[in-house]
């Protein structure tokens, strides 16, 4: 119940506050989602497998994010931009479907 | 022992460790595993910090999703600006084309005028009325034959389409038969021909004088009395009726009583040259 309220808090938050992402940081953000959204699918599956750990959430959402973003601004860098985030973006749909998967199975017992 | 698909085992691993393996090794470093979807009480600040995660979460999300929709309007409003910069400058080339016919039967009519003075200017001014109907520069009226061309109904076999569409040199070709045929003045589409009119293609349009026309393709042609005739009998007709029965493209011949074609659009002088100014009333 707290992380649905959490969660939803923070999308209204944003809806309100509506920060404006430098046109500098804008490449990253779509990658940045990913990968939130990978952390979060994650979570749930931890909660439902009983294996969540709040500490490895927290680190792994912070960390999930600047490490997408991180690769993709390297590949930025590299001339091979477009290529990186393409990749993150495969890489971690993939996991977002395999924990969507196990959360489904969880969930309906099927 | 090597696995079968030890070569995609990078889509093996990423299935396999879809969960993060930090919650497995928490678990290893606890030593136990609670059954699963049941909640143990998380101690007040570590649930404050999970849920100020989610709440950074939810901001992102958010955000992205206002920052895309922004992207999409700020599209949409640049595209509105060059359908409205495109109106606008179609618009003010009509006025100025409307200004500049209107300029050109002012001078026609101050010239006329000029002309009368004298027995060789209307001599002049005759010879000017004869021959500005060939030339292009006067509306014409009279009897002649329209032929009206058209693409074959589409059937979404490229080739096919391809052999049944109108191009630009068919109008050159149906211009130039008519011209064979004692044509003494042409517009496709209201466009009048000139000696110097180009007919030719520009992507998909086909351009007269640098204007784009769209299909039915009207040729109206004014002539002597058995233009029709004479035009029906040409190679040129005969190629298209096969190519009509053929490719299934329309290509119809109607002599007309009365057709009336308007002065050419453009109309560029590149020998003569205006007087010098103390030499005018000259000899």
């Amino acid at each position: 119940m707290i992380p649905a309220a959490a969660l939803a808090i923070g999308i209204v938050v944003g809806l309100i506050v509506h920060p404006t992402v430098p046109p500098s940081l804008q490449p990253y953000l779509p990658i940045a989602v990913v990968a939130a959204l990978d952390a979060v699918f994650g979570a749930v599956r931890a909660v439902l497998d009983g294996v969540f750990d709040d500490r490895v959430f927290v680190v792994s959402f912070i960390a999930n994010v600047l490490v997408a973003a991180l690769i993709v601004f390297l590949g930025d860098q590299l001339g091979v931009g477009s290529e990186m985030s393409t990749g993150v973006v495969v890489v971690l749909s993939i996991r977002i479907f395999s924990n969507a998967a196990a959360i489904r199975r969880h969930v309906f017992r099927a | 022992m090597r696995r079968p698909d030890a070569s995609m085992s990078l889509l093996a691993d990423l299935a396999a460790h879809a969960l993060d393996e930090g919650y497995l090794e928490a678990v290893r470093r606890r030593g136990t595993v609670r059954a699963p979807a049941t909640r143990r009480p998380l101690s007040r600040a570590s649930a404050g910090v999970a849920a100020l995660a989610l709440v950074a979460a939810g901001v992102l999300f958010a955000t992205s999703w206002l920052t895309t929709r922004q992207h999409a309007a700020a599209v949409a409003r640049d595209r509105a600006t060059l359908i409205r910069n495109i109106t606008v400058t179609t618009t003010s080339i009509r006025d100025l084309r409307a200004r500049a016919d209107q300029l050109r039967s002012e001078i026609n009519t101050w010239r006329d005028r000029a002309l009368t003075t004298s027995q060789q200017g209307a001599q002049l001014s005759r010879d000017i009325l004869a021959l500005s109907a060939s030339v292009g520069t006067a509306a014409v009226t009279g009897s002649g034959v329209e032929v009206v061309l058209d693409d074959a109904a589409r059937t979404g076999n490229a080739q096919q389409d391809n052999l049944g569409t109108i191009y630009d040199r068919d109008l050159q070709a149906i211009a130039n038969a008519l011209f064979a045929s004692g044509a003494e003045a042409i517009a496709i589409n209201g466009q009048r021909l000139t000696a110097l009119t180009s007919i030719r293609e520009a992507g998909s349009a086909i351009l007269v004088d640098y204007r784009p026309i769209i299909p039915p393709y009207r040729v109206d042609a004014i002539g002597p009395p058995d233009l029709p005739a004479r035009f029906e009998a040409t190679q040129t007709a005969a190629l298209y009726r096969t190519w009509q029965q053929v490719y299934g493209l329309r290509f119809s011949v109607a002599p007309m009583s009365t057709l009336t074609l308007p002065a050419a659009g453009t109309i560029l002088v590149h020998y003569a040259k205006p007087l010098a100014p103390n030499s005018v009333g000259g000899p």
